[in-house]
């Protein structure tokens, strides 16, 4: 089974880069005009909180075994503002790199070795902000699978005793904020900086029977190609 | 798994016999590539990967993400039973659920989903984040926007008319009692 899905999000994965032929009068997926890709180097921090305090600010609790990550997001346009809507629609691919440490009295539990994880996924953003005439804004949410070459130390943590899976649930926040406008260099047009949630879960038992995930707090930079 | 995958291969097996412009059931991997010829189904359609098709009355499946010109009947999919991404270019007609259902014509029917942009839209919308350009009846949601609204319920409701009443926290109508009104506004020549 977890060849299955290592093989279906390789391949998923591997149709962002490819071009649609043959296109009839409904065809218009990945077909837009301008930039077609958005490349997301990241850095991050490990977080015992949940999604929602995350989201609001209520409670930033920090990873009591200090772990961090780093990773590469690319994603594709499918759609850009269909009918006019201050969306677009974006493929998304991930590869993230987990820096586990532990140097505590569970080291049969914990981990020092490094977990790799992969995503797929799809994402909108929202782009229309009241103060866009001063600072492009655009709210980005995916949805999508996620698989990890072992379990990371926060998510041991999180489910101290309780299952846990290599295959979970992805869910990608981020809002960023054009460079060009915060700067007023104009090589920066198509780059924006900013911040996101990087959160698996079993969406509350409903994936191998995982109750809880994890969260992480990235930083990053993102430019259109 | 052993049945679901037999299952598949039954359906599969069935459509490639078919060559008329209606069909029973679809498989449709990719925008371009449609396993169950016929730009009409009439039955089950199971969109994967932007599986894309003309005419589809009666259940969608979604597995990732689907789109379809018109469409009657039932939007659901593998995540929780809604589908991840909808979309519906000219007319819908039933009930969708999606985490984002797009709806770029008239709509009438039922929508349930984490994000639901519309056109005209006759019926109930609950979401997180409900949002139409012209006309909508009944939203339900964190946030609603409509150009034009009958009854909005949400923490922040914004119409530029409405037709009915607002009932939230912040309630913005340009014919309202007042342009921005706490807890609830209507139309005073209601």
């Amino acid at each position: 089974m977890k060849k299955l899905i290592i093989t279906l999000i390789t391949l998923l994965s591997l149709n962002l880069y490819g071009e649609t032929e043959g296109k009839g009068k409904n065809r218009e997926a990945f077909d837009v005009d301008g930039n077609k890709y958005i490349i997301r180097p990241f850095y991050g921090v490990a977080t015992r909180s949940d999604i929602g305090d995350l989201i609001t600010f209520k409670d930033l609790k920090g990873d009591p075994n200090g772990g961090k990550l780093a990773g590469i997001q690319v994603e594709r346009y499918v759609y850009k503002n269909p009918y006019d809507f201050p969306v677009n629609i974006t493929l998304q691919s991930s590869f993230i790199t987990h820096f586990n440490s532990y140097s505590g009295e569970q080291a049969d539990y914990y981990t020092n070795k490094d977990t790799y994880e992969i995503n797929f996924g799809i994402k909108i953003y929202w782009t229309e902000f009241p103060w866009d005439k001063y600072v492009r804004t655009r709210l980005g949410v995916s949805e999508g699978l996620s698989y990890t070459s072992n379990i990371t130390n926060l998510e041991r943590y999180n489910q101290h005793d309780e299952k846990n899976s290599n295959y979970l649930n992805y869910i990608d926040i981020t809002l960023s904020f054009n460079a060009k406008d915060i700067t007023r260099m104009d090589n920066l047009e198509d780059t924006y900086i900013g911040m996101g949630i990087s959160h698996r879960s079993g969406i509350f038992g409903t994936i191998n029977g995982v109750d809880g995930g994890s969260n992480n707090v990235t930083f990053f930079f993102e430019t259109e190609l | 798994m052993k049945k679901l995958i037999l299952f598949f291969s039954l359906m599969i097996s069935m459509t490639i016999t078919s060559f008329s412009e209606t069909t029973n059931f679809q498989l449709g991997l990719t925008p371009t590539l449609n396993i169950g010829k016929g730009e009409e189904v009439v039955g089950l359609r199971v969109p994967v990967f932007f599986g894309t098709t003309e005419k589809v009355t009666g259940i969608d499946f979604n597995i990732f993400a689907s789109e379809v010109e018109e469409f009657k009947g039932l939007q659901g999919g593998i995540f929780l039973g809604a589908g991840i991404f909808n979309k519906v270019n000219t007319e819908f007609k039933g009930v969708g659920l999606g985490l984002v259902n797009l709806h770029g014509g008239d709509s009438e029917g039922v929508l349930i989903g984490a994000t639901n942009l519309t056109n005209k839209f006759t019926g109930l919308k609950l979401g997180i984040l409900n949002y139409s350009k012209s006309h909508s009846d009944y939203e339900l949601g964190i946030i609603n926007y409509s150009n034009e609204a009958f009854f909005q319920f949400g923490l922040i409701n914004v119409a530029n008319q409405i037709n009915g009443i607002q009932v939230g926290l912040l309630n913005f109508a340009k014919n309202g009692v007042l342009s921005v009104m706490p807890f609830f506004n209507f139309n005073w020549k209601l």
